[in-house]
């Protein structure tokens, strides 16, 4: 990966195939001045996603972000390209994130409510029982502990591969399996009431569930 | 196997982590009971509904406030002579653990650019944290302007290239103090969130704009319509008034109006002024309470 080839640009930019990540770091280490602005920008958005999920909170996740952006650029230098730069940017903001959790563990729990989903949902063509139920699925979300939550929020939440979870958190797969595991059960009863409302369709038939007999 | 499995013996036979002999007796049991072979579906109604949760995109706000923090962590490290410094043992991805000094000028998510002009209403709206804020009459201890700057001008806003130096895009996003006079309308957020509000969430929903409007990650509106402007003025009597969102409600066109005072209040309208909705606004705090 960090031995790959990748494009000489040195011509205008729209010339040229765009670098990867490994070059644009090195181009980063070796004192280019845009060229980490370029990487972050092309990985924030999922980035964003995994910090906002596992934290829960948008000013925490904007500072997780941001710490963890400004670590990665003073540690260019380290990255060795044992993983992909993807990996390790992830690794970064998902220790942001946990440190955080961890830190505010002692004290007692915001009650906020996730801003951002509720702006995301607002604008969604969601019918009211899915915006309800994304709400209550991240409200349960926030019962677990750190280790948990990201795991579930990267594989159950964001779709990341059991292997490229384990690689950014660090440990085994076994690991991130048996955390999935024992936070889906930790939520089950907490979403149990969702059981007989129909799962978001973005088109669907509402006839369907004229029989539910919901408490 | 006496009685039923608990929920995280069936969550972890479904991943395959339990030793050979309970995964058999797992098995076994759940050939024959239907409330734990319930249980197990709904353990994988779980992945479903944690998957299904919209993806939630960088708010311009956050990405406003990276790319300065970039801008001046770049400035800093072209200014100092030396490589910018690195722990020397650190492994690569290490633990960002030990947080690094930060960047010079962090500034708060919800900075209080621009409460300048709510305050030249008459209106003081401080966000704090989340969802909650509070608007009160101002009078006492307004934002200090200081905090206009923290956006951290940089030469170096590649990353933001419609960032001004001064960064004041903020500012555009207000209404400007021309708008209708007499209206009672006038320095007040105009704006177009695109925001479908909602009976129950009005008054969440409402916030967020109004702490979106204040670091101009919503669009504004130069001027309003003229029968909104007296639509505005004949809700609004004499309060004052801090944002006004060209907007839906329930899926129709509607506006929605926040109004100070003690305590505040926010109200959607038709635009033939009919009353959809309205809400008090938690959070009312005396001025300076921060």
């Amino acid at each position: 990966m960090a031995g790959q080839p990748g494009p000489a640009v040195s011509g205008p930019w729209g010339a040229q195939a765009e670098p990867t990540d490994a070059e644009l770091l090195k181009r980063h280490v070796s004192g280019d001045q845009e060229a980490f602005g370029i990487l972050f920008v092309r990985h924030r958005e999922r980035l964003w996603a995994v910090a906002l999920r596992t934290l829960g909170d948008t000013e925490e996740a904007a500072d997780a972000l941001q710490d963890a952006m400004i670590s990665a650029f003073r540690r260019a230098a380290d990255f060795r390209g044992d993983s992909a730069v993807t990996t390790w940017l992830h690794r970064i903001v998902v220790n942001a994130c946990l440190d955080r959790m961890r830190r505010r563990a002692a004290r007692p729990a915001a009650s906020g409510m996730d801003e951002q989903a509720l702006d995301a949902l607002a604008r969604a063509p969601l019918e009211d029982h899915d915006r309800d139920t994304a709400l209550d699925v991240l409200a349960a979300l926030r019962t677990l502990v750190p280790e948990q939550r990201a795991a579930l929020v990267m594989v159950d939440m964001l779709g990341y591969p059991v292997a490229d979870t384990a690689e950014i958190l660090g440990v085994s797969p076994g690991t991130v399996k048996s955390r999935c595991a024992r936070g889906r059960a930790k939520l089950l009863p907490q979403l149990a009431h969702l059981r007989n409302q129909p799962s978001v369709r973005r088109v669907s038939p509402p006839a369907e569930e004229a029989g539910e007999g919901q408490p | 196997m006496r009685g039923h499995v608990d929920a995280e013996s069936l969550a972890l036979y479904a991943e395959g982590l339990l030793s050979h002999r309970r995964t058999a007796r797992v098995r076994a049991h759940l050939t024959g009971c239907p409330e734990c072979t319930r249980t197990a579906a709904a353990l994988g109604e779980v992945t479903t509904r944690l998957g299904q949760v919209p993806a939630p995109p960088l708010p311009a706000a956050v990405a406003t406030r990276l790319d300065a923090a970039l801008s001046a962590e770049s400035a800093r490290r072209a200014a100092s002579p030396a490589p910018a410094p690195v722990p020397a043992g650190a492994p690569a991805g290490a633990p960002a653990g030990a947080p690094e000094p930060r960047p010079p000028r962090r500034s708060p998510l919800w900075s209080p650019v621009g409460l300048r002009v709510l305050a030249a209403a008459g209106v003081t709206l401080v966000v704090a944290g989340g969802i909650g804020y509070a608007v009160s009459q101002s009078g006492s201890s307004g934002p200090s302007s200081t905090t206009s700057g923290a956006l951290a001008p940089s030469p170096h806003s590649a990353a933001a290239p419609n960032r001004s130096p001064h960064g004041p895009a903020i500012h555009s996003n207000f209404g400007a103090p021309n708008a209708k006079p007499g209206g009672g309308v006038s320095t007040v957020h105009h704006v177009r969130s695109d925001t479908d509000y909602r009976r129950g969430t009005l008054a969440k929903q409402a916030a967020l704009v109004a702490a979106k409007s204040q670091i101009g990650a919503v669009p504004g509106v130069s001027s309003l319509p003229r029968e909104v402007t007296a639509c505005v003025s004949r809700i609004a009597q004499h309060r004052p008034v801090a944002l006004v969102d060209l907007a839906r409600y329930e899926q129709r066109p509607a506006v929605v109006i926040l109004l100070g005072g003690s305590p505040g209040k926010v109200v959607a309208v038709s635009y033939s002024c009919a009353d959809l909705d309205s809400a008090p606004v938690a959070g009312i705090s005396a001025p300076g309470a921060g």
